[in-house]
């Protein structure tokens, strides 16, 4: 634990304090949430080159679906897949916790530790399919 | 401002909250249906034909922009948390925020013209 050095005014802990609290689920859940968001951010450019391919000549199209199914492709479709069904859910539960519901502690617990396992379920399953 | 009172030092905490939130419930509906395409694609199961016929029906170019100005928001907004969270150094974090303004603005346009300029 930091001591109450720690805490002053030139050294303070800002934010998601990661080497100060204890991992648990809902921490895990929240921080999964941005990364996922950070993945997904990342794939918009990489949506918008498919795009332009895939809505151009014949020959665009067929590059584009060719590079789908190559290794990069299948690890972009994972990545962002996995990411999207987890992003997704978590949102709603995010969303859901705004909203008041859920908001003790066992329903943080739980909610989070549901999300974080349809996450992996989906990554498993999306894996799998891509393979 | 949404309501007569104004949240946060900056009185635009609400303002910001409120547009991650209702761009969230847009992505949520929208986003998926872009990933079902593209996977579509992936499998074969659209062809380019089928495809453009999709992406350039007036209801899709509509769905397609709502999709494109609430990603942009959100991410945009998103990544903003992220970096205020971690970003310490202001001389750093404000350069940062401003390059991701004009990344941003930059995707957006050239996704709308994306939109806007088939078949015309």
């Amino acid at each position: 634990m930091a001591s109450d050095k720690d805490y002053s005014s030139m050294n303070r802990p800002l934010s998601p304090r990661l080497s100060i609290y204890r991992w648990h689920a809902p921490m895990l859940a929240s921080l999964a949430h941005r990364a996922s968001g950070i993945t997904l951010v990342l794939f918009i450019p990489v949506y918008l080159w498919l795009l332009h391919a895939m809505t151009g000549t014949p020959e665009d199209f067929a590059a584009a679906r060719a590079w789908l199914h190559l290794p990069p492709g299948r690890i972009v479709l994972w990545l962002v897949g996995a990411s999207l069904i987890y992003h997704f859910f978590n949102g709603i539960r995010f969303l859901c916790l705004d909203a008041g519901w859920g908001e003790s502690r066992e329903a943080m617990r739980l909610t989070a530790r549901v999300a974080i396992g349809v996450g992996v379920a989906a990554a498993i399953v999306l894996g799998v399919a891509l393979w | 401002m949404v309501t007569g009172t104004r949240f946060g030092t900056a009185h635009n905490g609400l303002n910001e909250w409120t547009f991650q939130r209702m761009s969230a419930v847009l992505l949520a509906i929208l986003a998926p249906l872009m990933f079902v395409l593209l996977t579509g694609v992936y499998s074969g199961a659209v062809t380019q034909m089928a495809l453009l016929n999709i992406l350039d029906c007036p209801v899709t170019r509509l769905l397609h922009t709502l999709l494109m100005a609430a990603l942009l928001l959100h991410a945009y907004l998103g990544v903003k948390v992220i970096v205020e969270d971690y970003v310490h150094r202001v001389g750093l974090r404000i350069p940062l925020m401003a390059i991701l303004m004009v990344v941003m603005s930059g995707l957006g346009i050239g996704w709308l013209s994306m939109i806007w300029a088939w078949g015309i």
